[in-house]
């Protein structure tokens, strides 16, 4: 069931969304050859917890982390730790915070240093495709019209959108229904209402769009071993269009 | 972060479509989900 958030709600997952944008800025900041997965997991952390919120992910069904940081061939769900970035790495930066029992969720994915051409196009159409499909979330309009325009952008420019995993509704918990693909057709899925928040993320991999989860049970790789990139912001459907509550 | 694509999804808006569509809460003790469940097929 969707459940639909009043604009009282709506506010309280503003406040909570504009932690996570804010942390992510925080993150810009700190990504650069040299430094740790395990330091940025840190300085996140310590923020989060500053803003008076509390670390949506570290205990997610065991999960240990403030981030999830993800290099180069990994989609999602990498645990931060010793490993250290070097120039030429992209790094998805998810992360969720919970504030006043709300939750935001978004992600970045950041270039370390000087990266190739290919990692270039990649993180731009992969941004591109979640700026195409948030105007999509609107009343009036079905849920796989949003899938459908992350889609056909991301395949315009030769890459694969990730199959196995996908977006969210999101509220008190951080995942709800519905699930949000990143492939669809248009005019199919359930009818958006004024109400919903969802969390739109495509994973778009530079190679095939097959993927693998490693033998830590949670980091998933591409099965290729080509490099992937994730972008995500948290949307409420307002009555005036989709409104990003995870932007800085 | 990300959820598993679980493709029973387009299922269950078919069932709910159709109204055959029966939720469980699983988030609970074992005893209460077997209690549901068996309360759900006999109003069935």
């Amino acid at each position: 069931m969707i459940e639909l958030k009043n604009p009282a709600q709506i506010e309280r997952m503003r406040k909570a969304g504009r932690v996570v944008a804010e942390t992510l800025e925080l993150m810009r900041e700190n990504v650069r050859p040299g430094v740790t997965t395990g330091e940025l997991d840190r300085i996140a952390e310590e923020y989060i917890r500053k803003c008076g919120a509390i670390p949506a992910f570290k205990g997610y069904n065991g999960f240990p982390s403030t981030l999830c940081t993800s290099i180069n061939e990994q989609v999602v769900h990498g645990m931060p730790g010793l490993r250290t970035l070097q120039s030429g790495d992209i790094i998805s930066i998810d992360c969720g915070a919970v504030l006043d029992g709300y939750v935001g969720d978004a992600a970045i994915t950041l270039p370390v240093g000087e990266i190739s051409e290919d990692l270039q196009k990649l993180l731009r159409v992969t941004e591109e495709a979640l700026m195409l499909g948030i105007p999509q979330a609107m009343k009036g309009n079905r849920l796989y019209d949003i899938s459908h325009a992350i889609q056909t952008h991301v395949e315009a420019h030769g890459l694969s959108v990730v199959r196995d995993y996908v977006g969210h509704g999101i509220g008190r918990a951080m995942h709800e229904d519905p699930q949000i693909p990143n492939y669809g057709k248009p005019g199919r899925g359930p009818r958006l209402e004024i109400g919903m928040v969802l969390a739109i993320e495509p994973m778009v991999n530079l190679g095939t769009y097959d993927v693998k989860t490693l033998s830590d049970h949670w980091t998933v790789v591409t099965k290729d071993g080509k490099a992937s990139a994730h972008f995500e912001h948290t949307v409420a459907i307002t009555e005036n269009g989709p409104e990003i509550l995870t932007r800085s | 972060m990300t959820v598993y694509n679980d493709q029973t999804q387009p299922l269950i808006e078919y069932y709910r479509e159709k109204g055959l569509l029966r939720e469980i809460n699983g988030d609970q003790d074992i005893a209460k989900v077997l209690k549901d469940i068996v309360e759900a097929l006999e109003h069935a």
